[in-house]
């Protein structure tokens, strides 16, 4: 009689937990971020954890206790390395978005650049001692622009895309 | 006899309000629109309901190992749960850029007197 009761109540709150665990399922897909994500996950394996605690006192086998204590951990050191990974990946996106528009902001002042010396050049003749050999300075950093001024930006924004 | 039936009564207790806990959680988990709140929902149930539910499988298992056992993994989930909860809360504040908007409750006199005002802030109440 009274295990019967006992057996009946484990029973329940099993069927429970896996109605619990297939609406988390659905939350855990639906989610609309990442960290929503991650929380359906660890709820799943909080309650997994519960599982397998009433079906080791359900089977009377003591073992499944120690294979609960190893899933806490295991679910525990994957929410951590999930969060650690995807923390990651984002600023990993976010330095490369921000390599980018410096790539591209750095192109468009050499040819700004560029485009002012072939300015001055036309314009002016020879200038003074000083602008002349702060212009070759110019010219030196800018070399390799100067030589093909758009197939050049042209062609290392193609190779950093 | 009597004492047992006792015992028994004392595990459903436990169970039931453990059960009760970890529902709460998923129906929060379900409810809540941002991340914040759901993690709030889903630490609920990491410690409370897994403290009740343990604790009906103390009493149902006796002073034994296996009470031991599960004692600990209780220990190890009120310390982990709140980590984890750091890391997850610490993952949304770094990525999700527009997290300071704040969804807003009207009710009764507010609603109608602020509805043409704020319609477009309306889907992101809680």
């Amino acid at each position: 009689m009274l295990g019967q009761a006992y057996k009946m109540l484990l029973v329940g709150a099993m069927i429970v937990l896996g109605i619990l665990i297939v609406i988390n399922i659905i939350r855990s897909v639906l989610g609309p971020g990442i960290s929503d994500r991650i929380i359906a996950v660890n709820m799943i394996g909080t309650v997994i954890i519960m599982l397998i605690a009433i079906l080791s006192l359900y089977l009377d086998e003591s073992y499944l206790v120690d294979v609960c204590l190893i899933y806490a951990m295991i679910s525990f050191l994957s929410v951590v390395v999930l969060c650690k990974v995807y923390t990651g990946v984002y600023l990993q996106r976010k330095n490369m978005q921000a390599d980018l528009g410096a790539v591209e902001d750095n192109l468009r002042r050499q040819e700004e650049r560029a485009a002012e010396d072939t300015a001055g050049e036309t314009g002016s003749g020879a200038g003074t001692e000083a602008g002349e050999s702060m212009a070759a300075g110019a010219e030196r950093q800018t070399a390799d622009e100067k030589t093909a001024p758009g197939s050049g930006a042209a062609r290392r924004q193609k190779e950093v895309r | 006899m009597v004492w047992e039936w006792i015992r028994f009564i004392a595990v459903a207790v436990l169970l039931l309000v453990g059960m009760f806990f970890e529902v709460l959680a998923v129906f929060g988990v379900q409810k809540f629109k941002k991340a914040l709140n759901r993690m709030h929902a889903a630490a609920m149930g990491d410690t409370l309901g897994v403290l009740f539910i343990f604790l009906g499988l103390m009493v149902m298992r006796g002073f034994t190992m296996d009470s031991l056992k599960l004692f600990l993994v209780i220990c190890f989930f009120w310390a982990a749960s709140p980590v984890s909860g750091h890391m997850i809360s610490r993952l949304e504040a770094m990525t999700n850029p527009n997290l300071g908007e704040i969804g807003v409750i009207r009710t009764g006199k507010d609603a109608e007197n602020e509805e043409d005002s704020g319609k477009e802030n309306e889907d992101e109440g809680i």
